[in-house]
């Protein structure tokens, strides 16, 4: 035996390999449960998910706009986070920035190194209170600045 | 031999399909059933491990039942399944990394009988010799011998009987790559049974 044919018959003999019909019964018996238990397990989350989906995949070209309301809820949330934490500058930092900025640079555009001038002001401003050492006491949101 | 364009014939699970697809699981274990031995079949002549066949086997119809919302009828619902077993099997036996033991299958007693077998047995020696469970394992140690896509190919066309057409439409590749292949794997099993088969 040495031709092709005889190996074809030979593998042809494989399909007599087989487990029996017990088996293909207890077999679809366990898929059965199997897929009844994963049924049940399907959490509520991912029903939610897949409701989610289905309702984006249905929505038609209005989905494209979801994005960008996602961006914008996420930059208003950003914006309420900042200002939460940081109230008490909001209205009072700019003049005050604008103040010791150096007399030739009034604006930070096309230089990005701040060159402040922390040195004492030259002239007294009236209102101002000072130290005994002639230094400006910090402006807070009720100092005698809040007129500018 | 040139591959010809039959008009296809309509897909018999049809109606089990589409009730499946509408959530009645009731159609889908009776297409379990149907197609547990023919999936069987395919994923055990190429691990050639029952315990590995039964797993591959389960996730296979899991699979099956997650994607068929995604099943568009393109192709029958014999080939789509045969195709995610093809490659859920391929990419079992990649991600095996050591060669489990055989766990091989009782022989069916109709074997005795089979025409192919009887003559086979008349004719040479060393198969009559041997006796059946012998030759299965022989068999089946060749069959491991051959790469993942050679034995896809012989499982398909010469155990199970699947035309090179329907092949082809499995495994998405040619049929003169079919071909090929099956030619270069009856060359490399003659070479392993040279001397279980030689006169």
């Amino acid at each position: 035996m040495s031709d092709s044919s005889d190996i074809e018959k030979l593998l042809r003999l494989k399909k007599y390999e087989t487990p029996g019909d017990e088996y293909f019964e207890q077999f679809a018996q366990d898929f059965k449960d199997r897929q009844r238990s994963e049924m049940l397990q399907h959490s509520s989350v991912s029903l939610l998910g897949e409701r989610v989906s289905q309702f984006v995949s249905e929505m038609g070209p209005a989905k494209w706009a979801l994005p960008t309301m996602a961006a914008a809820a996420a930059v208003a949330g950003g914006i309420f986070i900042f200002n939460s934490d940081n109230t008490p500058l909001s209205t009072e930092q700019p003049i005050a920035t604008q103040m010791i900025l150096s007399p030739d640079q009034t604006t930070l555009e096309g230089n990005p190194t701040i060159n402040l001038d922390l040195s004492k002001p030259k002239e007294k401003i009236p209102g101002m209170p000072e130290r005994s050492d002639g230094s400006m006491i910090p402006v807070g949101l009720h100092g005698p600045l809040r007129q500018f | 031999m040139k591959s010809k364009s039959h008009p296809r014939k309509p897909d018999e699970d049809l109606d089990l399909v589409s009730r499946a697809r509408e959530g009645d699981t009731a159609a889908f274990d009776e297409l379990v059933i149907k197609y547990t031995p023919r999936l069987y079949g395919l994923v055990y002549h190429m691990t050639s491990n029952h315990e590995d066949t039964n797993d591959v086997l389960q996730d296979v119809f899991a699979k099956a039942y997650r994607a068929l919302k995604r099943f568009r009828g393109k192709s029958t619902f014999y080939t789509w399944i045969y195709s995610i077993a093809t490659n859920m099997t391929l990419n079992f036996l990649k991600k095996r990394n050591r060669r489990r033991g055989l766990s091989l299958d009782d022989i069916d007693n109709a074997i005795e009988n089979d025409k192919e077998f009887i003559e086979l047995t008349s004719k040479s020696d060393p198969v009559r010799e041997a006796n059946i469970s012998e030759l299965q394992e022989r068999l089946n140690m060749a069959m491991q011998k051959l790469s993942e896509d050679h034995r896809a190919v012989v499982t398909m066309f010469d155990i199970q009987g699947i035309p090179h057409a329907e092949i082809s439409k499995i495994l998405g590749v040619s049929e003169g790559t079919i071909r090929s292949r099956l030619f270069y794997a009856h060359r490399q099993l003659q070479t392993y049974l040279e001397d279980f088969v030689k006169n």
